[in-house]
């Protein structure tokens, strides 16, 4: 029973967060407020599930939601200019996996570490970004916004973007050599490296996909939002931490999965804010909020990671003493 | 000295006098574009502008130094300014007519500090949790909580005496410059002449050998926090008092310069290694720089960017030294 | 008969201490060969050289008949020679097909090719006899499986020689026997096995061979028909008194200084119970994993307790915590010195006053010139030369021993827990921990002592208390000192002593 509890507690919060509004709002569990949840949440999970392979290899990446902001605020500027809106979106979103690949050259082979790294990165790429808007908002041509509300099937177009890259996402994880190679990355670096693993161009794929779900997360919510905003992206990174620890990741590396924990994970966070702006709750206690909520993420972390060990423990117990 | 190799540049580059190196270099290079620089005027403003970013980068320094980091800063300087803020300002404050309001104002702005950092050192030490999330978690935290508590509204009309005190001089040198000195005085005495500064030391070097010494790391942890949280309360009431208000969304590039004023002036990312000489050139450094962006009318992008950039490169030093350091052992 | 792995006087020393002296060893395809002796033999230096972690000083190793000299595991995995460590070096957070294959997973452009990894990977799991589904996590399994997949691991990269280094530490008894079925399977179909135990029957009833090594010698050698449990041991023991330890000159107090009852940690230590007294050096025998270490660890207070108490000097502490107990007055060298000991990078008089420094403070504030003397003076007496501020990183062995040794002893310490104090240091110095620990008893310390070499125990404790599989096997008081009773109790073979 506790075990069960336990390995499906993604879940099982989850739906204890959707009840809860339900019973909170009588506005939160209609057929409209599910499409809206399920599109606002589309950007979350493609960050969270960057946000989640990032820190199965034991590292963080906290500038996710400046780089959000860079690529919006490229895409932005290329469509003032008259560019082609599809061409706008591809290039822009080239600048995604280009500076993941950036944070993981200075991680992997300069040997600094991430959080101090992709915190340089936090404040330098919003200052490209504002450079490149000029600080001003920037609002989008109507060719470009309305992919957002275009729909496929009767489902919204932002639900298939994050569809698709939860899909890749799980393949590279659970399909491919380097997936798996991540996990043991994670686990022990050293111990990877002499188990033949190439850690460091696992580090470098790493940062450069979590630099990509930034630029894709991006470019899906500014469809919806229509207009870039200086404060564009702004603390998405803690958002994305929050969803991907809820998920089942694990701060010190070697946990999580991208389907279904980093979506899980990001449908719980996005869920806990429809439902505040759904009953009306005052902004300002969203910072408070979100605080709280990676918070208690990490200490329920903190509390499961002490558990392996003492289980890791237990486990050399032997019976040996008769022999 | 510089002639040996690369490894002896980033050995020279770690001393008090390789900061200092860095900064004329630094000043001379950038003299042609912004002559105003060398004036009497702009040193003058530079140490004065040095003065409370010393302050947190000193509070830095006690987290770095025994291996953690304190991303709180914006949020303790927002809290703490806007708490401060109602409790003085003429209209509406709790205590505007009280004759106490300033003392305990002050201490209690001091001591929500010293108190919101035990709280994270408590977290860390007690519950082991990663550092970095912790204070990031604090900085959220505590920046909501000053917009809650204030709607977003900077608070002003604060009492006379307090900022003519503050934004004055005492024996013609400005009160900020004596603050800052004292307490750069007071940490050098703390770290090198108290049990408490060697017990900080060797939690920097190795905590699991501290531990086996009989040093109780949860109170070591949550003293260095604390300090932090204090230093950063301090530059609150400095920074409020400079500019005649508090602002509940102090800007979170303070940051990026506290961790590089530290940084740069010697203090390892990893523990072990701080030197007050070191931050005060530091924080007169990057202090420096961000006076000439001003100087060149540079725009606030341009700035974020420079700041992003020095932390960047704090972050590699920091890296190369620890390599240097390594292949010695 | 051509050999598969042949040495030739091998030898190896640690700072001036040879530890491995000309030893020989030869193993043909198809054949088990027993290595045993007394902890601190030369077995694993012996296996480490083996596995490519330590280059050989000196000597040849031919393997099939090609010079063999890895520099690193690699070079000797890739040579066919795998050691399945104590400690097993598996991914839990992987499943068991991806820990056998994580360097060379089958790919194809569509990804993992599952099936042919399954199908390989169920081949190599039907040669260790594991019936398991290859995709179940490592986590899921039992500390005997996992030894499986690590042998599976060795089979699969197509290991010529396997080196199991106490395998049966952690195995229940079916574990054990369905290893010993798996060994003699690989020894049908060619492998090399080395197998290092300190279970005797167990290597009597496994090995072709079996080679003894004492004191970095090769003591004997023969088919295992030829040898019986006590004529082994009797070959184990035995090292040469290169020491002359220091008599007691004061007697015994009466006071008991440490007192454990009925300790127990849940896997490692199981329902001790001890007293020292002051100026008494109690001595714990045992071999590696008999969890010594670990009943220091809780009397000190560094790792929790899940039942018992700890008294210091007649004072109960209810949850002791390093803290607690230094200001007790206890203090504790580990045999960890890199990690639990030294600030590698600190100076060594900032070393030597780390427990001490409120010693030396009034009110918080060092009189940092009276606790330079104090360090200096004790540096003198223990003979620890050179400047006090340089990195005590750049100290030999022995010397960042005594800088240990000097912390706790300007604490003047009630009792003193010693683990392996005289690991890594070389003979002089040696000698010098020796006096140093006597000297201590004389002014009235009590001491723990753990060490793995039975000489020093019988040379210098007043009782040896015996510890196998985390509890208290027996108790010998000095006039009943004898190596072989000792090394017999804690092998387990007490009937035979």
């Amino acid at each position: 029973m506790t075990r069960f509890l336990v390995n499906h507690s993604p879940a099982l919060l989850l739906v204890a967060v959707l009840i809860g509004f339900s019973i909170g709002s009588p506005r939160f569990l209609t057929p409209q407020n599910a499409v809206n949840l399920l599109t606002q949440g589309a950007s979350a999970t493609i960050l969270a599930a960057g946000m989640t392979w990032v820190l199965v290899t034991s590292g963080v990446d906290l500038s996710a939601g400046s780089l959000m902001f860079l690529v919006a605020a490229a895409c932005g500027k290329m469509l003032q200019s008259d560019v082609e809106p599809l061409m706008a979106a591809v290039a822009a979103a080239a600048i995604g996996p280009l500076c993941g690949v950036a944070h993981g050259m200075l991680i992997a082979y300069a040997g600094a570490s991430p959080f101090i790294v992709t915190l340089a990165s936090l404040f330098l790429l919003r200052g490209a970004g504002l450079w490149f808007s000029r600080t001003r908002a920037m609002n989008l041509p109507e060719a470009f916004s309305r992919w957002g509300a275009e729909k496929l099937l009767g489902v919204p177009l932002p639900v298939w973007v994050a569809g698709v890259v939860v899909l890749v996402l799980y393949w590279l994880q659970t399909h491919t050599a380097f997936g798996r190679q991540c996990y043991a990355v994670g686990y022990d670096p050293a111990a990877a490296r002499k188990a033949g693993v190439h850690v460091r161009a696992a580090l470098m794929k790493t940062y450069a996909l979590s630099g990509a779900c930034a630029a894709i997360a991006a470019l899906t919510a500014l469809t919806q939002l229509g207009a870039v905003s200086p404060t564009f992206g702004k603390d998405r990174e803690f958002d994305a931490i929050a969803a991907a620890v809820l998920g089942g990741a694990s701060l010190f590396g070697g946990r999580g999965n991208v389907f279904p924990g980093a979506v899980i994970g990001a449908m719980t966070v996005a869920s806990v804010f429809n439902g505040l702006n759904v009953m009306n709750a005052n902004p300002y206690v969203y910072p408070l909020i979100t605080a709280a909520v990676v918070f208690l993420a990490m200490l329920f972390d903190g509390l499961r990671r002490r558990q392996l060990v003492q289980s890791a423990r237990t486990m050399r117990w032997n019976v040996e003493g008769a022999r | 000295m510089i002639a040996g190799g690369p490894r002896s540049v980033v050995r020279f580059a770690a001393t008090e006098l390789g900061v200092v190196a860095l900064a004329i270099v630094y000043v001379l290079a950038i003299l042609p574009f912004c002559p105003e620089l060398a004036t009497r005027d702009q040193a003058f403003a530079a140490l004065v502008n040095a003065a409370p970013l010393l302050v947190l980068a000193l509070g830095q320094a006690f987290a770095l130094l025994i291996g953690g980091i304190d991303l709180s800063v914006s949020g303790v300087i927002s809290l703490a300014g806007v708490v401060g803020a109602m409790l003085l300002t003429s209209d509406g404050g709790v205590l505007a007519d009280s004759s106490l309001a300033i003392p305990v104002a002050l201490l209690a702005m001091l001591l929500m500090g010293g108190v919101v950092g035990v709280a994270q050192g408590a977290a860390v030490a007690y519950w082991e949790l990663p550092a970095f999330i912790v204070t990031m978690c604090g900085m959220m935290a505590m920046g909501g909580a000053a917009v809650w508590l204030t709607g977003g509204a900077r608070l002003g009309s604060l009492p006379l005496p307090l900022l003519e005190t503050v934004q004055g001089d005492w024996l013609r040198v400005p009160v900020i410059l004596w603050v800052a000195t004292a307490l750069a005085i007071v940490c050098y005495l703390l770290l090198q002449h108290t049990v408490l500064g060697k017990h900080l030391y060797a939690l920097g070097h190795n905590a699991r050998a501290a531990r086996v010494a009989g040093i109780s790391l949860g109170r070591v942890t949550c003293f260095a926090y604390g300090a932090s949280g204090t230093c950063s309360a301090l530059a609150a009431i400095l920074y409020t008092c400079r500019t005649e208000s508090a602002t509940p969304s102090f800007a979170r590039e303070i940051l990026l310069d506290a961790i590089g004023a530290a940084v740069i002036g010697g203090t390892s990312l990893s523990g072990g290694r701080v030197s007050v000489m070191g931050i005060v050139f530091g924080a007169l450094f990057i202090t420096l720089v961000g006076n000439s962006l001003t100087l060149l009318n540079l725009d606030y992008w341009h700035v974020l960017m420079a700041k992003g950039g020095v932390i960047l490169v704090a972050a590699l030093l920091d890296a190369a030294r620890r390599g240097v350091a390594g292949g010695r052992a | 008969m051509n050999p598969l792995l042949e040495c030739r006087k091998i030898r190896k020393a640690f700072a001036g201490v040879r530890v491995l002296k000309d030893v020989d060893l030869q193993l043909a395809s198809g054949q088990v060969l027993g290595l045993v002796g007394e902890n601190g033999a030369g077995k694993s230096t012996m296996m480490n050289i083996l596995g490519g972690v330590l280059p050989a000083d000196d000597g040849a190793m031919l393997l099939s008949g090609t010079p063999y000299a890895p520099r690193n595991p690699a070079q000797a995995a890739a040579a066919g020679v795998r050691i399945v460590h104590q400690e097993l070096n598996l991914f839990p957070n992987l499943s068991v097909a991806e820990n056998l294959f994580l360097d060379r997973i089958p790919r194809a452009p569509w990804g993992i090719r599952r099936t042919t990894l399954s199908n390989q990977s169920r081949e190599i799991l039907r040669q260790v006899n594991l019936d398991r589904d290859p995709w179940t996590p490592v986590a899921q399994l039992s500390t005997g499986e996992r030894q499986l997949v690590e042998i599976a691991k060795a089979l699969g990269a197509g290991a010529k020689l396997i080196v199991f280094d106490e395998p049966t530490t952690s195995l229940t008894q079916p574990e054990a026997a369905r290893l010993f079925a798996i060994i003699d399977n690989l020894r049908g179909r060619g492998l090399g096995v080395i197998y290092i135990s300190h279970q005797l029957d167990d290597v009597l009833r496994l090995a072709n061979d079996v080679l003894v090594l004492r004191d970095g010698v090769r003591q004997a050698c023969g088919p295992a028909q030829a040898f019986t449990i006590p004529l082994l041991i009797q070959q184990m023991i035995g090292r040469e008194l290169d020491h002359v330890f220091p008599e007691r000159r004061a007697a015994i107090g009466e006071e008991i200084v440490l007192q454990l009852r009925n300790v127990s940690r849940r896997g490692v230590v199981d329902d001790v119970s001890l007293e020292v007294r002051s100026g008494e050096i109690l001595g714990i025998a045992g071999m590696m994993g008999a969890g010594r270490s670990e009943l220091a660890r809780l009397a000190f207070g560094l790792d929790p307790l899940d039942a018992g108490t700890v008294q210091l000097g007649g004072d109960m502490l209810a949850v002791p915590t390093p803290a607690r107990t230094v200001k007790k007055g206890v203090a504790l060298i580990t045999e960890d010195r890199r990690d639990d000991g030294l600030l590698l990078n600190a100076s060594v008089d900032d070393n030597m006053l780390l427990a001490s420094w409120r010693d030396h403070a009034c009110a918080g504030w060092l009189r940092r010139r009276a606790a330079k003397r104090a360090a200096a003076a004790m540096a003198d007496s223990l003979k620890i030369g050179g400047a006090l501020d340089r990195p005590v990183v750049q100290l030999s062995g022995g010397n960042q021993q005594k800088a240990i040794f000097a912390r706790w002893l300007l604490r003047k310490p009630r009792c003193l827990i010693l683990d392996e104090p005289t690991r890594g240091v070389d003979v002089g110095a040696k000698d010098e921990i020796y006096r140093l620990i006597r000297r201590l008893t004389d002014a009235g310390t009590a001491i723990l002592l753990i060490s793995s070499e039975i000489e020093e125990l019988l040379g210098l404790a007043d009782r040896v208390a015996v510890m196998r599989a985390g509890r208290m096997v027996g108790e010998f008081a000095r006039a009943e000192f004898d190596r072989e009773r000792v090394l017999a109790c804690a092998l387990g073979q007490e009937a035979l002593a």
